[in-house]
């Protein structure tokens, strides 16, 4: 048993370009969610059907998590935030479908989308703060605290993006173990476990530590 | 297990193609439609209360009109009932008032009738009155004359026969 992104081929046979199982998968999802929303869009009604209600509650219930910790910024926001939310969300439930696997039990994928939180946020201090708040602020609250702040930063991204990953692998790599052992019976509630239930907390708290990095960014 | 490469950057890549897609195709029109809904609702809800405030409007109004209608019915009936009754006593003191007239009127014509049967009456009794007395006079003569003739009558008796009586 080898966990893991397996690559299948490489991209114009060059070693370096790897194209892995959860890229396909990550590359399939992303078509499949603009599809969606190319759809959904077309059939966009002021009442909605069943489906765009859905996606109404689950963009509100975004948009709120936001406001909630960048008050009157939730829609300036949503893009970023909401498509953490449904990229990362859609991707850990991804493996359930038979033959796929989910994205996000790559690390490649979790670390990059939390680079990117990462240096958007850095981004967004700078634009807010200025850049010598910005730099004043890793001296803070004394300035032998300068190498615990830039530490402390640099293991945002890093522990941002090991959790979910960290949490996706072991939680397959403990259903991979049961199919071994238990193939009939144990696996079901466990994928309900793993792939549900434990996934959707794990969104949900990667999408929320986006949002307070972002917002301890900006925030004086 | 972990070996960073350049999925990394082909899925940041992913990522912002799906951001900027979702943001075209989702979260733009979405909040567009969410946006015309609020829109829609505040707009209804806004129509409503509006509509709702005009008709309690109208109600006061039709019930002011209502009550000012009712009053002014009530002072037309007191009105109506008020000259009604002027007019009933204005026929009653008329009718009175054709009744005196007409009692006097009566009475003038029985003084007069009665002032002619007085005349009248009078004229009769001279009238009779001297035929009364004519009469009497008449017999009167008569009587005497009667008187007279018996006398003669007698006296000549007296002469013839007398004397054999």
């Amino acid at each position: 048993m080898q966990p893991g992104p397996k690559v299948l081929a490489y991209f114009l046979g060059n070693e370096n370009l790897p194209i892995t199982d959860t890229l396909l998968a990550s590359w399939l999802l992303v078509i499949l969610l603009i599809l969606f929303a190319y759809i959904l869009k077309k059939r966009l009604k002021i009442v909605p059907g069943r489906i765009q209600a859905a996606v109404e509650i689950i963009l509100a219930f975004v948009e709120s998590q936001i406001e909630s910790m960048l008050p009157g910024e939730g829609r300036k926001f949503l893009p970023f935030i909401g498509t953490i939310f449904i990229f990362v969300g859609v991707s850990t439930v991804f493996g359930l479908i038979p033959g796929l696997v989910n994205p996000t039990g790559d690390i490649n994928t979790t670390l990059g989308m939390a680079l990117m939180v990462f240096l958007y946020s850095q981004y967004l201090g700078i634009k807010r703060k200025g850049v010598g708040t910005y730099i004043k602020g890793f001296f803070e609250p004394i300035f032998l605290m300068f190498p615990m702040n830039v530490l402390g930063e640099l293991a945002k991204p890093i522990s941002h993006s090991f959790r979910l990953f960290g949490n996706v692998v072991g939680g397959g790599i403990i259903i991979t173990l049961l199919y071994q052992f238990f193939p009939w019976f144990i696996p079901v509630p466990l994928h309900f476990w793993f792939d549900i239930f434990s996934a959707f907390i794990q969104v949900l708290i990667f999408g929320m530590i986006a949002i307070s990095y972002i917002s301890v960014a900006i925030s004086d | 297990m972990i070996n960073i490469n350049w999925t990394l950057i082909w899925n940041v890549i992913n990522f912002f193609i799906l951001m900027y897609l979702l943001k075209r195709f989702l979260y733009q029109p979405l909040l567009e439609v969410l946006d015309k809904r609020t829109a829609k609702i505040e707009g209804d809800l806004k129509a409503a209360a509006d509509e709702k405030e005009e008709a309690r409007l109208l109600k006061e109004q039709y019930e002011a009109e209502m009550a000012r209608a009712r009053e002014k019915a009530l002072e037309i009936i007191a009105e109506a009932e008020m000259r009604g009754k002027e007019r009933a006593r204005e026929i009653i003191n008329e009718a009175k008032e054709e009744a005196r007239r007409i009692r006097e009127k009566n009475l003038e014509e029985i003084q007069l009738a009665r002032e002619e049967a007085r005349a009248q009456l009078k004229e009769e009794i001279a009238t009779i009155s001297l035929f009364i007395a004519g009469k009497y006079l008449q017999e009167q003569l008569q009587k005497e004359q009667q008187l007279q003739l018996i006398e003669k009558y007698i006296n000549s008796l007296d002469r013839g026969k007398l004397g054999e009586v």
